[in-house]
């Protein structure tokens, strides 16, 4: 253990818990968010160097793993929130928009993203195919690591869905382009306009020198809707082909009434760009009940507020039209079943519920698979029966050994953080595939700085609220492509952040509490179990009212998480940072030193039945010592005695 | 009080605290900690000469010690055999009870294990027939190991009616 703790852990504290600072590292997390995190960006670091308005360092933190935290911090469906601990108390921390604050004080009011140095420099060159954030991330890494990187990209403008998918009202184009130009500034070549896969294979890059591949080419190909009419109107037409067409400038409504087939994020996308291209009645299909569907609580919730109405229930049956111009959605009612094979219950329509929704145009977003057919330049790769790319899990290697694929092309569609985690994997295994260097077969923990917590008393801590996220108003979001949610500001920041539990420190262990109940018979330290498999401190609302300040609780804990300090009279308890309870001390009268807490003594009193007048004197265990030395030879006790060690 | 007790002629001792290293070294006690300790009383004169007193205190090992009964594990035991009174380390966990007890301030905290330690009257040493480690590195020979084969009940009653002198307990 080094020198300088930055928790003084008490005895009991196991050098391979416990946060020191030898190296500045703990291996391990503990933290939920962390643990939930594709990208394992280590969350509550970065949150208390929020808290403390160190947002330089934050960025670092949040870049270690993930290279695009403006867009993360904007549109990330956040699993992290899902895991927060601080939920079994109130609500979870908003750790999305503190990333995106971050971000934001960094580009807007800093010197914006430090460029990381590579180590090394290597002479192989790895070619990237496919710029979405799964390209991006591996192409970012692998530079770091020091090795020559070129992406092609077979659109205009690199980014994938973040510049031709995602619409410009959740997610900012000049945010993307500068978290990319970041990319490229690390040495990292953009060719773009260059498909990979068709005119040029990967045996031709091969012959240009390129040594390994990371594949990150999406999924772009549009599954078909399968019902009459689909193929015979141009009005039919796919969400992400709509979608790309808007971000590159063809703002135009498809039609004045128009149904989404989907109940994704693609679907609802469409649908809000819809509303604001100006189509008047837009519609939802959508085969099962609003609640499974899997696009995010927040754009559902927005979507209806923005006047779009979802038919739940309700399968497309039929295309109708007339002069080469759609009229109908013929659609069917339907029932839920059992549950499929994903859990989710299987809808079955009801005959002759058929009735038909006036429309001129459908637009079909009932998922996407890659388009990896339309390449036979990749060679003979391996694909699942989503025809998704088959990869070793924790190395993303294909079945050729030389390339590696990653994001939506592996897992199908995803979200931006899984190919984010699929990317820095990847880059990772190429690195350990050109230096000959054992394949990971797990995702090691990343050795990680440990941040202090921002210390605050428990009932400060546990009664300051999530932050309202504010969004603009509703009038301007229907008729323009302004961004919907406005993020935090740096106040509302600092606050949100001092919320944060930090569950990185305390492992949860059980051991304060078994020791304090079960050897000590106090109970004063308790927590209750939180859902899963996890406990939470049950008295953060109330402090500890049974604790007695003795420290055998400290003295177990094997991470450092629990420390005490007397300070200005007091006991002070401190749990990851939170101070738990405070105690008030007892005053030597021979000395002036405060050695104990006042219920301590009254507890010992208590157990020993020991005469009222035994402890009328307080004395700290010196001074009992030459109280009872003078006593003994009948002199009246003087504390100023000389103290040896 | 236990079967033992350690006598301290005063007007040998000379303040030198080789009891104290003998004990610190024997039990490994590190600073800041003191199994046994002396402390000087005085000088205050006597007769025209200026007398300074040394008086040394162990654990007393009481007949009913305060300690063993706010234990809350079970740690700080007194064996029945001889009444000597110490700590069982694998039980305690450091509550400092005993030490908030003791009147005589004899239990000690260890800081790095986090639990308490305390004079046991070197029991490893008397059990193999030795004496106590300050007993035998005393310079001077002011202290003795008092054993029950050669202590008479009644001067087992004086030591034990001195050093309660002032003390609530025995
Ligand atoms: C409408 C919509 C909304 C979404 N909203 C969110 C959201 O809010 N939050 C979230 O986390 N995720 C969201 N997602 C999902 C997210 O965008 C994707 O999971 C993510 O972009 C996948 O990244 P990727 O790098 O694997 O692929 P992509 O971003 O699809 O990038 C693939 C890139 O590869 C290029 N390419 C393909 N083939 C070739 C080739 N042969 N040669 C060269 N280049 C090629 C493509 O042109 C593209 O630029 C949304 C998706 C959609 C469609
Ligand atoms: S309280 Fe903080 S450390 Fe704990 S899960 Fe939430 S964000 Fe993570
Ligand atoms: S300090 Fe308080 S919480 Fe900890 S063991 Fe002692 S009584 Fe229990
Ligand atoms: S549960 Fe208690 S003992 Fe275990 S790490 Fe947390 S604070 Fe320490
Ligand atoms: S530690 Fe104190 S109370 Fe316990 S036996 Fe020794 S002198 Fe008595
Ligand atoms: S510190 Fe140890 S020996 Fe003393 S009372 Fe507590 S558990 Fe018992």
């Amino acid at each position: 253990m080094g020198k300088n703790l930055l928790f003084p852990p008490g005895p009991g504290a196991d050098p391979l818990h416990i946060v020191y600072e030898e190296d500045g590292l703990k291996r391990e997390s503990s933290a939920p968010c962390q643990l939930n995190c594709p990208a394992g960006i280590d969350i509550p670091s970065y949150i208390a160097l929020i808290g403390r308005g160190e947002y330089d360092k934050a960025i670092a933190i949040i870049r270690n793993d993930n290279p695009f935290p403006w867009v993360c911090g904007l549109i990330c469906p956040n699993p992290c929130e899902q895991w927060c601990q601080r939920r079994y108390l109130d609500k979870a921390l908003c750790i999305k928009d503190l990333k995106g604050l971050a971000a934001r004080m960094v580009m807007e009011k800093g010197t914006g993203y430090l460029i990381p140095e590579p180590k090394e420099r290597y002479s192989e060159k790895v070619a990237v195919i496919g710029s979405g954030p799964a390209g991006l991330t591996a192409a970012y890494f692998l530079a770091w690591q020091g090795y020559r990187v070129t992406v092609f990209e077979a659109m205009p403008e690199p980014g994938g869905l973040m510049i031709a998918g995602i619409p410009e009202f959740r997610l900012p184009r000049d945010f993307v382009r500068r978290e990319i130009q970041a990319i490229r500034d690390m040495g990292v070549e953009i060719v773009v306009n260059t498909p990979i896969g068709d005119e040029v294979s990967l045996d031709e890059l091969r012959n240009q020198g390129y040594k390994a591949f990371f594949l990150g080419i999406g999924a772009w190909e549009g599954l078909r809707l399968g019902i009459e009419g689909e193929n015979d109107y141009p009005q039919v037409i796919s969400a992400l082909e709509f979608l790309k067409d808007v971000s590159f400038g063809k703002k135009i409504k498809p039609a004045n009434s128009v149904a989404i087939v989907g109940g994704g994020n693609a679907a609802i996308d469409a649908a809000r760009t819809c509303v604001r291209l100006g189509s008047q009645s837009v519609s939802i299909v959508y085969r099962r009940t609003r609640s499974e569907m899997p696009a995010h609580f927040e754009e559902i919730i927005q979507m209806a507020e923005e006047g779009i109405h979802v038919h739940q229930l309700t399968i497309p049956s039929k295309i109708l039209g007339s002069y080469g111009k759609i009229d109908f959605l013929e659609c069917l009612m339907a029932t839920l079943g059992e549950p499929d094979e994903s859990g989710r219950r299987r809808p079955t329509a009801v005959s002759g519920s058929e009735y038909k929704m006036p429309v001129g145009a459908v637009i079909g977003a009932i998922g996407q698979k890659p388009a990896i057919r339309r390449y036979p330049g990749f060679g003979y790769l391996d694909l699942t029966r989503r025809e998704t790319i088959r990869v070793r899990s924790h190395n993303q290697q294909t079945n050729v050994p030389d390339v590696f694929a990653g994001g939506d092309a592996v897992t199908g569609p995803a979200t931006v953080v899984e190919a984010i985690g699929g990317g820095k994997r990847a880059a990772f295994a190429i690195h350990a595939f050109l230096r000959d260097l054992k394949m990971p077969e797990i995702v090691p923990p990343r050795p990680r700085t440990m941040i202090p917590p921002i210390v605050l008393d428990y009932h400060k801590k546990s009664f300051i609220q999530r932050q309202e996220i504010p969004l603009i108003d509703l009038d301007r979001r229907m008729h323009s492509f302004d961004r919907v949610e406005l993020g935090l500001d740096e106040i509302a920041g600092r606050e949100e952040a001092k919320r944060c539990m930090r569950c990185d420190i305390c492992e949860r262990c059980g051991k304060c509490v078994e020791v304090c109940r079960d050897r000590l018979g106090v109970s004063a330290i308790r927590f209750f179990h939180s859902g899963e498999s996890s406990l939470i401190l049950k008295d953060y609302v109330h402090g500890l009212p049974k604790c007695i300040g003795c420290g055998s609780c400290v003295n177990i804990c094997p991470t450092g998480a629990l420390q005490l300090e007397d300070r200005d009279g007091e006991r002070v308890l401190l749990m990851s940072g939170t101070v738990i309870n405070r105690i008030k001390l007892e005053t030597c009268e021979g000395c002036g030193a405060q050695y104990v807490t006042k219920v301590m003594v009254r507890h010992v009193e208590k157990l020993i039945e020991a005469p009222e007048e035994a402890f009328e004197q307080k004395l700290c265990q010196d001074c009992k010592r030459i109280s009872k030395a003078f006593k003994m030879v009948g002199e009246t006790p003087d504390f100023s005695v000389q103290r040896i060690q | 009080m236990s079967e033992y007790y350690i006598y301290q002629d005063q007007k040998r001792c000379i303040g030198c605290r080789a009891c104290e290293v003998h004990c610190k070294t024997k039990n490994d006690v590190p600073v800041g900690a003191s199994f046994c300790k002396i402390i000087p009383v005085g000088p205050k004169v006597q007769d025209g000469i200026p007398r300074i007193k040394f008086i040394f205190m162990p654990c007393f090992h009481c007949e009913t010690p305060w300690c063993v009964s706010a234990c809350p594990t079970g740690a700080m035991q007194r064996r029945t055999e001889d009444g000597i009174v110490s700590v069982d380390k694998s039980l305690c966990i450091g509550c400092k009870a005993c030490i908030t007890a003791c009147p005589w301030g004899s239990p000690q905290w260890n800081k790095e294990t986090g639990r308490v330690f305390k004079c046991d009257y070197c029991k490893d040493r008397i059990d193999e027939g030795l004496e106590p480690a300050c007993v035998t590195g005393c310079t001077t020979a002011a202290l003795k190991w008092v054993s029950p084969s050669e202590s008479s009940s009644l001067k087992r009653e004086k030591f034990a009616k001195k050093i309660t002198q002032g003390a609530p307990t025995s």
